[in-house]
């Protein structure tokens, strides 16, 4: 720009040149999402036969399959709540083979949030099952909850969680991440492990002598499976068996999570072709500063398994 | 919210859970005119706890230069601006803790610090308030011209810690036989929640393992009787541990309940937050008063008076000679005449120090060598 607000030469085609290529991300992302099928109406488990492409969130078989919306909710029922609602709608796409069930989850986030750092949190999703539905289906019902608590279960009413965790997924595509992969910079001149060995180290890694899971140096699956009886008391399940996968591409996660549709686990969910049961989900944004009760979260919805 | 009573402030304040004091609890006095900030606590504590990757960052002991230096930095102004000035009025707080008029979606009144602010831990060092002119001289004590003064903090243990009550999940707990708060390491999940809520930002998140931690009040050493690293091994003898009476009660025979509650010359820091931390500080006696009053509250000035009487209170000044005399924990004391004598909780002497050290002041010139003595005291 000139001092008289004229455009010289070459600000105007660095000018053209920036409206020209965001005009044409706009038009490949406008792409990108509307070369999908539409909105179903309804959320399906389709029948398939054979493996699930549980390691293939951007194939075809997930995204030849309308999408079911779910408006999503800023948490806002216990404290501490998120400042802003960061993920307005999750896509939710569901398919099973007798044996496994898997969702597909979709939502726009532009930046991606894979570190589990100070002060810095990772991007997340979650599928919420009811252990025992015919159980809650005692209770009381209304029109929302479906009889079900909206509190990540409640006392008599355990809840089974399936969470996707992208600092997990980097954790099991490129391996853990160092504190010199965090901080090039930090110097450590002596180390537990390089004075007493592996073995008598871990006691000065207190997570990972407790046992906590997200302190586990191996990580076989993004995908953590847990147990709840209402807020706070989350707690990871001692089985894991969830698999699945998430990636993030043109500012659009999809992350599958698959189970077994019977674990013969009375403290996990169940799902039988042919039925119907309830599924709730959450989502969090790590730029947002979203973790634990910081999240977004859709009360209920039903969801028919295919026969 | 259930109401609590707090006798830091002289009145209940509102709290998430109710009132459940443990059987005793572990408390600390630091004397902070006696702290040369050398750091030997710092590397004692470091040493022992915090040597493991993801922990790099970790100080659960560190001394600061007060008022320029802080970790993490500008850790006690953040608590100021989200408190406001606190406000005093006969010994009762007017103003609100970090538990009262929290916004709205939040637990307390919190903060998190930026990454960058744990890069700085020695920031501030030496750093006095004031120019020194040409001519500058120290006419009077205590003084509001130019002065600096070290804090050294750790985790306070709190009555009412924040951490515990910003903690979703309940992760973090006061142990029942001592009062120490410690994260459960098999349930914290790395949300920074209780690094968030805090007040002296003393629970850190520990970047290998992905969950947070803090001081652990070297419980190890207390099962055993045995005061904490940063206590034993500091050269300067400024600290004391011990367990403190609960409210309404008080064992003049108790060192911390002499200190802190007959004597009344060590104070809490930052009461206002309405944690009741459990750490007692003998205010430095040079700073500025206006700083102290915010800092240790309204009884800053008579704590300095009663320390600056200290050489003609013997019982005081023997108590203050029983610091760092001894590795195991003090239940009692007594002077007797010019020897003060700590007792283990069965009454059993652990120590005896004199109440005056013996010394001894050479003369300038050393007739008998024919040579000047340097060193004459």
């Amino acid at each position: 720009m000139t001092t008289d607000g004229q455009m010289d030469r070459r600000s105007f085609i660095q000018a053209a040149g920036a409206i020209a290529a965001g005009g044409a991300l706009a038009v490949g992302v406008a792409a990108y999402v509307a070369m999908r099928p539409g909105a179903a109406e309804k959320l399906v488990a389709h029948r398939r036969s054979g493996p699930l492409p549980i390691d293939a969130p951007n194939s075809e078989a997930w995204l030849d399959l309308d999408h079911f919306p779910v408006t999503m909710l800023m948490q806002q029922i216990t404290p501490p709540h998120p400042s802003e609602l960061a993920v307005p709608e999750l896509w939710v796409r569901a398919m099973h083979n007798g044996t496994d069930i898997a969702f597909h989850l979709e939502w726009g986030d532009t930046v991606v949030n894979d570190l589990d750092k100070m002060v810095a949190f990772r991007d997340s999703v979650a599928v919420q099952l009811p252990v025992a539905p015919e159980a809650d289906a005692a209770a009381p019902k209304t029109s929302v909850t479906m009889g079900l608590a909206p509190t990540q279960g409640a006392p008599g009413q355990n809840v089974h969680i399936l969470h996707w965790k992208a600092s997990w997924q980097y954790d099991v595509d490129k391996g853990r991440r160092t504190v010199k992969d965090l901080f090039p910079n930090m110097h450590n001149d002596m180390t537990p492990e390089g004075v007493l060995g592996e073995a008598n180290a871990l006691v000065f890694y207190p997570g990972v002598f407790a046992g906590n899971s997200m302190s586990a140096r191996e990580r076989k699956s993004p995908i953590e499976e847990l147990t709840a009886a209402g807020f706070g008391s989350l707690t990871t399940h001692e089985k894991q068996l969830a698999q699945g996968r998430g990636v993030n591409e043109r500012g659009r996660w999809r992350v599958v999570v698959s189970m077994p549709m019977d674990s013969g686990d009375a403290t996990k969910a169940t799902v039988r072709a042919g039925a119907s049961t309830p599924v709730a989900f959450a989502v969090w944004n790590g730029e947002k500063g979203n973790r634990g009760a910081r999240k977004q979260y859709a009360n209920w919805v039903p969801m028919e398994v295919e026969a | 919210m259930a109401e609590v009573n707090n006798w830091q402030l002289g009145r209940t304040m509102q709290y998430p859970y109710p009132e459940n004091r443990p059987k005793r609890q572990i408390a600390w006095v630091f004397d902070t005119n006696k702290c040369i900030a050398c750091q030997t606590c710092t590397i004692a504590c470091k040493s022992t706890w915090t040597w493991g990757s993801g922990q790099e960052y970790m100080l659960w002991n560190n001394v600061e230069t007060k008022p320029f230096g802080f970790f993490p930095t500008g850790w006690d102004v953040e608590l100021l601006n989200v408190m406001g000035p606190a406000k005093w009025a006969n010994g009762k707080l007017e103003s609100q803790t970090i538990f009262e008029g929290v916004p709205a979606g939040e637990r307390v009144k919190g903060w998190l610090p930026a990454e960058e602010d744990w890069a700085n831990p020695n920031i501030g060092e030496d750093e006095p308030v004031g120019v020194a002119q040409q001519g500058t001289y120290i006419p009077s004590m205590p003084h509001n011209e130019m002065w600096f003064s070290y804090l050294a903090r750790i985790c306070n243990h709190c009555t009412y810690p924040g951490c515990v009550a910003a903690c979703p999940r309940q992760a973090i707990y006061k142990r029942p036989e001592d009062g120490i708060v410690l994260v459960d390491q098999e349930r914290c999940r790395g949300y920074q929640e209780c690094a968030q809520g805090c007040p002296y930002k003393k629970v850190m998140f520990n970047n290998n393992t992905r969950t947070s931690e803090k001081c652990i009040a070297c419980f190890p050493k207390i099962e055993q009787g045995l005061q904490p690293q940063c206590v034993t091994s500091c050269i300067g003898r400024i600290r004391i541990a011990g367990f403190i009476s609960p409210p309404g009660e008080v064992n003049p025979q108790n060192p911390i309940d002499f200190l802190v509650k007959v004597r009344k010359v060590a104070l809490p820091l930052y009461p206002q937050a309405g944690t009741e931390p459990n750490v007692y500080y003998i205010p430095p006696m040079h700073s500025g008063r206006d700083y102290l009053h915010q800092m240790f509250g309204p009884g800053s000035d008579e704590a300095i008076k009663t320390y600056q009487n200290t050489k003609n209170d013997p019982e005081l000044l023997g108590l203050m000679m029983l610091f760092g005399s001894t590795e195991r924990i003090m239940h009692r004391f007594r002077v007797e005449g010019e020897t003060a004598i700590g007792m283990d909780e069965a009454g059993a002497e652990l120590v005896r120090v004199p109440v005056r050290e013996p010394s001894w002041v050479r003369t300038y010139f050393d007739e008998v060598r024919g040579a000047y003595n340097h060193n004459i005291t």
